[in-house]
């Protein structure tokens, strides 16, 4: 294909072309004209010669005719007649040089005609003074030599004037036309000139441009090269066996091999453990008819022995008919993530045990205070007054408190380790067997419950229970002081996926301590107003952002509390 | 420690918790459902007892604590389970921890019966209560008859 720029020059070349054919043309018609009319020219000296030849010839004989008649010597008249017979040669050629000219073609007729009757006369002259004297005709005929004569003066001088009249109407026309053509030489010159110009300007363009156009892929190129060599993780590529074709230099520091000892000379597998090298040449053969590998981890043997763990990345090449021709692959060294994993398993494995612990050695106790101290008051009640029951009663009391903080400890710890199991569910339905199994509703005439909420959730059914429990507990704690209890439930979608909300007509708080409201062990009542550990909002939260929604409250003292909280869509 | 009363049914406990230990016997004799209670204060000594030439066949139960000093419950567990003579004899584990994984843990190794300490007395009253009328007074076992029976 040819680009619009080739195509300029092409149409540049051909113009330059087409007008030096037309110069040359031009010049060609311009030389073979200054031919013609230098013949012209020479033609109209001929005439002009032949006429001033035949005319003194004319005058030649005259005189050799008055020789003859003075002296009568023979040599005069055979003079006169090779004079006359000059004249008709000049005569012959005259007539054929003036050729189709109609006006000199008449003239000439007369003037040969004139001619003629001079010469005759001439002869008859001659004849006369051989023969007697006949003094009148004398006379008669100097008159007649002389008004022939003066004619073929007259005729010969036309002739002449008109033959040179049509040369320089000849030599104007050339002339003229020289000046168009010489006009029109320079303009053509000029023209072919700025067309080359022009050319040569397109060329230089293209030039640089093809020039700069290198330069920027081959910048292009080192730069592709470099993210490829020196990119942060490794590239590979290994052909249909396994072998390498391709290798970038962060995966060979990573190894501890140089470029030339492994590419075409190192198979994947050589870099692998025993067990791992038939892992990769089981998946190998699935992966080079799948085309994809993602994230399989392998353990990577350097040179010096030693391994490290990688998670690889590898998509497929195929040829025109569908052959497999190489991958493309990714290698991250997840040394740190590993580690990272290991310190987590590590911590996650110390909290069990200390989760474990907590529950076992101090519940112990409190089940030994609890219950020592309720035998006492069961088998000693004779030998306590009234003040000795209290202080009974009170140690019961704190010891029941303490077991409730211990068990909402474990809940919430325990609720971080769980995994969610997620599903699509009704929440309106969750809302309602939550209601019936805390046993509030329908049959609860001092409670009014309107549960609105339209929206299905995606979650973990089984920990939103426990968000729901915990909400609707603390409404219905925090309402207990108002005459009536009214909960409200609801929904609505948000860009961040489906919020639903709670809302009690009870006490209320400030939103002042807005920010140790989802505390642990934060409470904004105490618990001799309202119960509570101070775990079940920070549990609440804890559950909420573990599904990656968010959890917030509006509300104002005596005015009642607001709780919303999102979910995410299914992704 | 070892009350030797040849003829009697009775109880092996095994808690490292002497008040656990005593207000499991004070439950279960209040409600009339043993009289014989043999206690040990960790997993070793157990096992000791259990395979020893003193060893009194066919106790009535086993209750048992995990978390104890030398030999961890699951220990014990194991042993027990794992011994021609000795596994059917009902073991039932009293733990303060419910995890889900301990419980698992405990099925597999054939434990009968996986109750959990409440921290609250009349709770762990009742619980200690509903143990013993089915344990002591309602199961049997192979072998457990004939034991009877003398």
């Amino acid at each position: 294909m040819l680009s619009e720029v080739d195509k300029r020059i092409i149409v540049g070349f051909a113009m330059a072309l087409v007008l030096l054919v037309i110069t040359i043309f031009f010049s060609y018609r311009n030389m073979s004209q200054l031919r013609n009319v230098t013949l012209e020219v020479t033609h109209t000296h001929d005439v002009l010669f032949r006429i001033e030849e035949i005319y003194s010839q004319l005058l030649e004989i005259e005189s050799n005719k008055r020789g003859f008649l003075l002296y009568h010597d023979q040599s005069f008249d055979e003079a006169k007649l090779a004079g006359i017979e000059t004249i008709y040669l000049h005569l012959d050629t005259l007539r054929d040089l003036i050729g189709g000219n109609g006006a000199q073609t008449q003239r000439f007729d007369t003037l040969q005609r004139l001619i003629s009757q001079r010469i005759a006369l001439s002869q008859d002259i001659v004849n006369d003074s051989l023969a007697p004297r006949v003094p009148s005709r004398s006379t008669d005929y100097s008159l007649r030599g002389k008004r022939l004569t003066d004619a073929i003066k007259r005729i010969a001088g036309e002739m002449k004037n008109d033959e040179r009249d049509l040369l320089n109407g000849k030599m104007r026309l050339v002339n003229a036309s020289h000046r168009q053509f010489y006009q029109l030489y320079v303009a053509f010159g000029l023209v072919i000139l700025l067309i080359f110009i022009f050319v040569v300007y397109i060329i230089r363009a293209r030039v640089q441009e093809r020039i700069a156009t290198e330069d920027f892929l081959r910048r292009r190129s080192d730069e592709i090269k470099d993210l490829y060599d020196n990119a942060p993780c490794g590239y590979h590529s290994v052909d249909g066996d396994g072998n390498f074709i391709e290798i970038n230099n962060t995966l060979l520091s990573w190894l501890g091999y140089s470029k030339d000892e492994v590419l075409h000379k190192m198979n994947f597998s050589d870099f692998l453990s025993e067990n791992e090298k038939e892992v990769f040449l089981d998946n190998f053969d699935r992966f080079k008819a799948e085309g994809v590998a993602s994230s399989v981890e392998f353990e990577m043997l350097r040179k010096d022995g030693t391994t490290f763990p990688i998670i690889l990345n590898a998509t497929a090449v195929y040829d025109g008919r569908g052959g497999f021709v190489k991958d493309r692959a990714t290698i991250f060294d997840i040394s740190l993530r590993k580690e990272a994993e290991d310190k987590a398993r590590f911590l996650n494995a110390e909290m069990e045990a200390f989760s474990y612990s907590v529950s076992h050695d101090l519940r112990a106790p409190l089940r030994s205070i609890d219950s020592y101290t309720k035998i006492i008051a069961e088998e000693y009640r004779d030998k306590f007054d009234d003040e000795g029951q209290r202080l009974i009663n009170t140690v019961l009391k704190n010891s029941a408190r303490m077991a409730r903080l211990i068990d909402d400890l474990l809940d919430f710890s325990r609720v971080g380790r769980k995994e969610l199991i997620k599903s699509s569910f009704s929440m309106k339905l969750l809302v309602q067997s939550v209601l019936e199994e805390m046993e509030i509703g329908a049959n609860d005439a001092s409670k009014a419950i309107n549960n609105q909420i339209d929206l299905d959730a995606w979650g973990d059914k089984s920990t939103l229970r426990q968000v729901w429990h915990n909400l609707i507990s603390n409404a219905v704690k925090y309402s207990s002081k108002t005459p009536r209890t009214e909960i409200d439930f609801g929904s609505y979608a948000d860009p961040s996926g489906h919020i639903f909300f709670i809302r009690d007509h009870g006490v209320g708080f400030d939103m002042a301590y807005y920010d140790k409201l989802f505390g642990v062990f934060q409470r904004l009542h105490s618990s001799r107003e309202y119960d509570g550990t101070g775990v079940g909002l920070a549990l609440t939260q804890r559950i909420v952002t573990k599904h990656g929604g968010e959890i917030w409250a509006e509300s104002q003292p005596n005015q009642g509390s607001t709780f919303y909280f999102s979910l995410p869509l299914k992704d | 420690m070892i009350q030797e009363t040849e003829d009697q049914p009775y109880l092996l406990l095994a808690d490292d918790s002497e008040e656990d230990a005593d207000l499991t016997a004070r439950v279960l004799r209040g409600g009339k459902l043993i009289e014989h209670v043999v206690h040990f204060y960790d997993g070793a000594q157990l096992l000791d007892y259990v395979f020893s030439s003193s060893f009194r066949a066919h106790p009535l139960l086993l209750l048992l604590d995990l978390d104890m000093p030398k030999t961890h419950g699951l220990e014990v567990l194991r042993k027990m389970k794992g011994d021609g003579d000795k596994k059917h004899i009902p073991v039932v584990v009293m733990s303060g921890c419910s995890d889900e994984g301990v419980i698992k843990q405990t099925y597999e190794l054939g434990v009968n019966g996986f109750v959990r300490k409440h921290t609250q007395f009349e709770k762990f009253k009742e619980e200690i209560l509903h143990v013993g009328e089915f344990w002591l007074k309602t199961n049997y076992y192979p072998g457990f008859w004939n034991s009877r029976q003398v």
